[in-house]
């Protein structure tokens, strides 16, 4: 594990139940950031699959821009339809709950290697691969 | 690392950019999910949206888990049971990292029983668990 040495960015939340204690009880998640981004709220929705949607999404925002920096340190030009697909399971062994995802990165027109090659570099920049590597399955999928 | 045998929901995203290629641009996030409604985010700058999304996702399953927890050990929350997760993005030289603190609010608890339940509801969450030992996090409790 690395120490951030100077941030960035944060993102701030405040989630409380709609019937405290009910493990089935709505959430309401209401969502601000430092940054100057404006807050986000969302009124009693069910955690769940709203929590793997929101982050697939944080997960996807960071990798695309990852998907970015390496193309350009291997000097490879994206194609204007690039796009990043991530899907996020929550799923149970036995009693305990776990995460998997799948990443699908859209290259069209790319070669498969180094549209593959770009996948996997952006896996090692992007912090959300990093902050769940080797704790959940992760599937690494470059479409071309 | 723990293999999923029964996957129960699944969230969906389909990210675009406005620039591909730009390390600054913006990104189109779409949100979809099996039985939820879809969220759209039109080109939003991806952080700190993204650390806002993870911190809610986190902070949505954790008070869940809470309630799992405090129910195991016949512990009644308060009404104003809340969750408050911060996620930072940071650099290290020029890398980039996640950190994040948790703080669980149960007024009117006895402290330790309130340490117990943010303890043990860390150890049922799969987002606390996903990211143990790979980014530092600070888990606190006011009562």
């Amino acid at each position: 594990m690395s120490k951030i040495e100077k941030v960035l960015v944060t993102g701030k939340t405040h989630t409380t139940q709609v019937k405290a204690g009910d493990v089935h009880s709505k959430v309401n998640l209401k969502l601000s950031a430092t940054g100057g981004a404006k807050e986000i709220a969302f009124d009693a929705v069910l955690a769940h699959p709203t929590a793997e949607q929101l982050f697939a999404g944080a997960w996807s925002g960071c990798y695309s821009l990852a998907l970015n920096l390496a193309a350009s340190q291997a000097r490879v030009q994206l194609p204007a339809d690039t796009s990043v697909d991530i899907e996020v399971d929550l799923g149970q062994t036995g009693e305990a709950y776990f995460l998997g995802a799948r990443l699908t990165v859209n290259l069209p027109g790319l070669e498969q290697a180094t549209a593959s090659a770009l996948a996997e570099a952006a896996d090692k920049i992007c912090p959300y691969s990093k902050a769940v590597h080797g704790n959940i399955d992760v599937a690494i999928k470059a479409v071309v | 690392m723990s293999k999923i045998e029964k996957v129960l929901l699944t969230g969906k995203t389909h990210t675009t950019q406005v620039n591909p290629g730009d390390v600054h641009s913006k990104v189109n996030l779409n949100l979809s999910g099996t039985g939820a409604k879809a969220y759209a985010f039109e080109a939003v700058a991806a952080h700190p949206t993204a650390e806002q999304l993870f911190a809610g996702a986190w902070s949505a399953c954790y008070i869940g888990a809470v309630s799992i927890y405090a129910a195991s050990i016949g512990v009644q929350l308060p009404a104003d049971t809340a969750v408050d997760i911060e996620v930072d993005l940071g650099q290290t030289g020029d890398e980039y990292f996640l950190q994040a603190r948790q703080t669980l609010v149960v007024p009117g608890l006895p402290l330790d029983v309130a340490t117990e339940i943010a303890h043990g509801a860390d150890k049922i969450c799969p987002y606390s668990k996903a990211t143990l030992g790979n980014i530092d996090i600070a888990l606190n409790v006011i009562v």
